[in-house]
């Protein structure tokens, strides 16, 4: 909401800078985003026109001869304006000015004559929308003097945040209540006038459904011939954001950014009855915008008691339109309910300052005024006469608040701060409540305009918001010891990351969703997706099931300038329950990618893979093999992961160039895996020796089947575990493995570890026709 | 045999005084004492001798060995600041740096924040990403149609059944929490949340805040502000902070915490809008309705809530200007922490 300071200023005296201002606003809730001082006019200079004749070569345009400085030549400009005349003083703008647009002022040539600078309008200056003629100034400005001094001051506008809670700050005046609550100044008591003519206003109104319509107030203006606004009024709604229209049109938004009601005239000339109902089905209207609208049953329209006038609240009709013909209009002030109104705003996307107003609710106090207000400045601004009476259809007096009761030991309990009987009545009392005090309570009469103040709660906060938090004393709570728990999924994941960074590879974060489009590029299209109603763009079409597209994407691009990428990412993938009505399953998953030539990213990874889970001490964790590249992790017969190379398909898709392996495994599964508690080994008293031993076997055989092989052959082989494999050039295939021996008993010599070596060979020879290399 | 050892053992001290580099102090240890130096060819000979002769020369050569060793030890030490100078070694030449990974900033943050919550006896919850739209809205006292949803704009799901979306907040913990406790209760919860807008330097459709519920006898306002004040001491000192009334429809009274920007030091750059102050996070008073949606007695207990938009307090502590950097997968970006 934009709060012209000079428009406050006459609900309110205002004795604070604009700085000190704002923050004193914001500190109380009214939060202001922004101060914006409107650029003064500058550069702009009077000059004094001694003669304007037509354009050689154009209709419309006029040559004319400006003085700008006493007893020098004159400037030539060439004038599009109807009103420019000799004799006038102008507003005069010269090359390299910078206009209300932002644009650079030139020299130019204007079909065969040189202009040297430009005689302004409104529009120009950014003092309006009036672009009909040129601003003539008083005989009295001199030539050659800033224009600015002549020209209305320019305008400070507060840039504010209303909570939907305050739709009673949406306004001038509401703010004004505001600023004379947090600084302790009243309110200057606007009493508007109102003059009725002695003709009657026999115009009928009826609401169908007093719930979505409450109060419909119309009022009669007839003779009327409608113009422009007065220009300071333009220049104020302008400061709002509001475009100027007409006289009649500008009455009613001038009215609903003063006081806050929206309101709406109609064209009346045709109009004799208002009928306020719900539309029916596939019910159209052309509203003012020219676009034909579908309406529905859910809808409020205003009638003649026939066809639709226009959208309750939202927009009114094309063919009701004020326009500059329009001589007799009625003038509608209303309420209507909230959630409609915001229903058919958004389903027609036309949310608007009217329906924002409404949709927050309005004073049931405020209908009458503020159409005797506007009213008043139709008739002001355009002539003719308002018509005795007022047409009210629904609430006819207002509508009794209930008082809430406040025991002052509840604010001080809520607040945590001693705030005082008298301090508190007087707090509630700046907001205009009435307050009646028995002993330590309060019984409290909200202002009609403050629909938001209900319960005792909504006291504490207004009465502790005008104190200002800032100035509270702080304190903590005294929280009550027991035994924490850490949730498992926490621990874990928190342990797997570190375990993760000390293994060199780094963390990455990544979008929960991927594109139809990343799904069945990566193969997961046949999977069950749950799918955004609303995306953005088509990156957010499906809430993601793996982490491997977007960690792959990640790996592909780091690669292009990286001889090795080892990243890994720690994060909810979503699966949809069997019945989609329930929440999906959020597993944690642990992605990881290695990218590089050497070591080979596969033995990388499962390295890794090994080392977390030895560390869990899992009480039965195994890793088959399932394809060809790939296989898989499993703990007590339950699948909780994968470990495959990159296959071509995949590297082509993210631009990988090097080997690349990567792994999926679920953290929240693996939380719930046994574990058995770890034991330390007792210390061997004497020492282990180690062989390492490489064999050129026919055949790919698997290591665990190598192991189970060789620990069968004697009980002194402590432990086997390969450490490199490489095809030969005959094309059998070199195992090379790490042998440790070690006795309880005894130091080994070197002649019992070459007779187990040798039996080794002999088994490895027998079992897989392998040969001893070295 | 005696005077054999006494003279190599001369010998030996005089060729220790000439020896000119390191290299050759080794060479002539190893020939002297060394496995099959002449020290030990001498003593080889030992055994062969008649008794006699043997008596005290175990002795002597023991001593001798002893005093050749201090000899040359004390040469090496001759030779020790040459190393220091030679050209083989630069001090100031780079480390061998260790190869570990990168934390995720955000993930490290969230880390040390339940650090500094544990510290305070606050335990850790979890819950859900995707949400019911009545543990998202409806049961934090925000009604359908009420304009204050627009606050949040959400992310719907295609489902049968109740309404789902990506929570827009971690919030909705705070009632998954309550179903299954009961007060006193101190806990935070960590998580994604999702809003529905377009991005841009200050705003992304996923990031993370920190949920904090407390509700007790007598928990106050001001217990809610000095819990924020240490919390952001912690993590940024003595750094200006400012509380400001807000609307949540869950809290009452509800507030904003600002913290004075620290890209611009308060004087207005483009991150804080040219206001010097940064919205840090939405805090307040439980509000009573939502208690008794936790079927906590308002009238007994009382509480308070807040949720810390994390991605913002990182982007201070760091000096990060763009929230879409946290993931956009850059290594240059990630690598720059610990």
């Amino acid at each position: 909401m934009r709060l012209p300071l000079d428009w406050l200023k006459e609900f309110v005296p205002v004795r604070l800078n604009p700085a000190k201002l704002a923050e004193a606003l914001t500190v109380s809730g009214s939060e202001v985003e922004k101060i914006e001082t409107q650029a003064e006019v500058t550069g702009i200079v009077v000059g004094e026109v001694l003669a304007a004749v037509k354009h050689p070569n154009a209709d419309r345009l006029k040559v004319c001869e400006v003085r700008l400085v006493n007893d020098q030549a004159p400037r030539q400009i060439v004038c599009g304006a109807p009103n420019v005349a000799a004799g006038q003083k102008v507003c005069v703008a010269l090359p390299g000015t910078v206009l209300a647009n932002g644009l650079e002022l030139k020299k130019a040539n204007i079909r065969g004559v040189e202009s040297d600078g430009m005689i302004c309008a409104r529009d120009e200056l950014g003092l309006g929308a009036d672009h009909s003629g040129i601003i003539v100034l008083p005989a009295e400005a001199e030539v050659g003097e800033p224009a600015a001094k002549w020209l209305p001051k320019p305008k400070i506008v507060l840039e504010l945040d209303i909570t939907p809670n305050r739709g009673d700050c949406l306004s001038i005046r509401g703010m004004a209540r505001e600023v004379a609550a947090i600084t302790g100044t009243a309110l200057k008591i606007q009493k508007f006038r109102l003059s009725e003519a002695p003709e009657r206003n026999n115009l009928k109104v009826k609401i169908q459904n007093l719930k979505d319509c409450p109060q419909y107030v119309a009022r009669v203006v007839t003779g009327i011939k409608v113009g422009d606004s007065p220009e300071h009024i333009q220049a104020r709604l302008l400061a709002c954001g509001v475009r100027p229209i007409n006289a009649v049109v500008d009455a009613t938004n001038y009215v609903m950014l003063e006081l806050g009601q929206p309101m709406h005239a109609f064209d009346a000339e045709k109009v004799k009855t208002i009928l306020v109902r719900r539309a029916k089905a596939n019910e159209k209207i052309k509203t003012l915008d020219g676009q034909n609208r579908n309406l529905q049953v859910s809808d409020i329209v205003i009638t003649d008691g026939k066809k639709s006038l226009a959208i309750a609240g939202i927009m009114g009709g094309a063919e009701t339109e004020v326009s500059r013909n329009t001589q007799k209009i009625i003038l509608e002030s209303a309420r209507f309910d909230p959630v409609k109104i915001r229903l058919t705003a958004n389903r027609l996307g036309l949310r608007s300052e009217a329906s924002n107003r409404f949709e927050k609710g309005l004073d049931p106090a405020l209908a009458l005024e503020a159409a005797d207000r506007v009213c008043e400045l139709i008739t002001a601004w355009c002539g003719g006469k308002i018509l005795k009476g007022r047409s009210i259809a629904g609430q006819k007096r207002l509508p009794k608040p209930k008082p809430i009761v406040l025991e002052l030991a509840y604010v001080n309990r809520m607040l945590g701060v001693k705030v005082s009987i008298k301090a508190a009545k007087q707090k509630l009392e700046a907001l205009q409540c009435q307050v009646l005090i028995s002993g330590q309570r309060f019984k409290v009469t909200p202002p009609s305009f403050r629909l938001d103040l209900l319960a005792p709660i909504d006291l504490v906060e207004e009465i502790g918001r005008l104190m200002n938090y800032n100035t509270f004393p702080l304190s903590l709570p005294a929280i009550p010891q027991k035994l924490k728990i850490v949730p498992v999924n926490l621990s874990v994941s928190s342990f797997t990351r570190k375990r993760l960074l000390a293994a060199g590879f780094t963390e990455v974060a990544t979008y929960s969703f991927y594109s139809q489009k990343t799904a069945s590029d990566f193969d997961l299209a046949d999977q069950t997706h749950l799918s955004v109603a609303n995306p953005l763009n088509p990156d957010q079409a499906l809430l993601r099931r793996s982490i491997m597209p977007q960690l792959l994407e990640i790996a592909g691009r780091a690669g292009i300038t990286r001889d090795s990428v080892k990243i890994f990412e720690i994060g909810k993938v979503f699966w949809p329950s069997e019945q989609n009505r329930k929440l999906p399953d959020e597993p944690i998953m642990l992605g990881l990618v290695c990218v590089q030539k050497q070591p080979e990213p596969y033995l990388v990874i499962k390295g890794v893979l090994e080392d977390l889970l030895a560390s869990f001490n899992f009480r039965d964790v195994r890793i088959h093999q399932s394809t060809q590249t790939s296989a898989r992790l499993v703990i007590a017969n339950e699948p909780i992961g994968i470990i495959g190379r990159v296959g071509e398909k995949y590297a082509k898709l993210v631009k990988l160039k090097k080997p690349a392996t990567f792994a999926e495994i679920d953290l929240s599964q693996l939380a719930l895996a046994q574990r058995t508690p770890k034991r330390i080994k007792s210390l061997p008293v004497y020492p282990a020796v180690t062989r390492d031993l490489a064999f050129a076997l026919p055949k790919s055989v698997p290591h665990a089947e190598l192991v189970r092989v060789i620990r069968q052959i004697d009980p002194l082989i402590l432990s086997v575990r390969g450490f490199d494999r490489y095809k030969l050039p005959n094309g059998l295939l070199s195992a090379a493995l790490k042998i440790t021996f070690q006795s309880p008993g005894k130091t080994l010599t070197n002649e019992e570890v070459q007779r187990i070596v040798d039996k080794i060979a002999e088994e490895m020879q027998k079992n897989f026709g392998a040969e001893l290399r070295s | 045999m005696r005077t054999e050892i006494e003279k190599l053992f001369q010998e030996t001290i005089r060729q220790i005084q000439s020896v000119k580099t390191s290299s050759d102090l080794q060479a002539l240890y190893f020939s002297v004492l060394g496995r099959k130096g002449k020290f030990a060819q001498l003593l080889s000979r030992l055994p062969n001798l008649p008794p006699g002769e043997r008596a005290g020369l175990g002795t002597l050569a023991n001593q001798t060995r002893n005093k050749l060793q201090q000899a040359f030890d004390q040469a090496k030490l001759k030779f020790k600041p040459q190393a220091a100078d030679s050209a083989d070694f630069d001090p100031t030449w780079p480390g061998i740096l260790p190869e570990v990974g990168h934390t995720h900033p955000i993930s490290a943050f969230i880390e040390s924040a339940i650090k500094f919550f544990s510290g305070l006896g606050y335990e850790v919850a979890e819950g859900p990403e995707v949400e019911y739209s009545r543990y998202n809205f409806d049961l934090l006292n925000i009604p359908p149609n009420h304009p204050s949803r627009d606050l949040w704009d959400t992310y719907y799901l295609k489902n049968s059944g109740p309404q789902m979306l990506l929570r827009t907040q971690t919030s909705p913990v705070q009632i998954r929490y309550m179903e299954k406790h009961r007060p006193p209760v101190f806990i935070i919860a960590p998580g994604r949340t999702y809003r529905h807008e377009a991005t841009d330097a200050g705003h992304e459709t996923t990031f993370t805040q920190i949920e904090a519920l407390a509700i007790d006898k007598n928990l106050k306002l001001t217990d809610l502000l000095g819990t924020l004040s240490a919390f952001f001491q912690h993590f940024f000192g003595n750094v200006k902070i400012r509380f400001r009334p807000h609307y949540y429809p869950f809290v009452e009274p509800g507030l904003d915490l600002d913290m004075a920007c620290l890209l611009c030091h308060g004087k207005g750059c483009p991150v804080c809008k040219y206001s010097g102050w940064l919205e840090m996070l939405g805090a307040g008073m439980v509000h009573p309705k939502v208690l008794k949606n936790m079927k906590v007695a308002p009238n007994r207990y009382s509480g308070f809530a807040f949720g810390i938009g994390v991605e913002r307090l990182v982007m201070l502590l760091y000096g990060i200007t763009d929230i879409r950097l946290f993931l956009a997968g850059d290594l240059r970006f990630l690598e720059q922490f610990t």
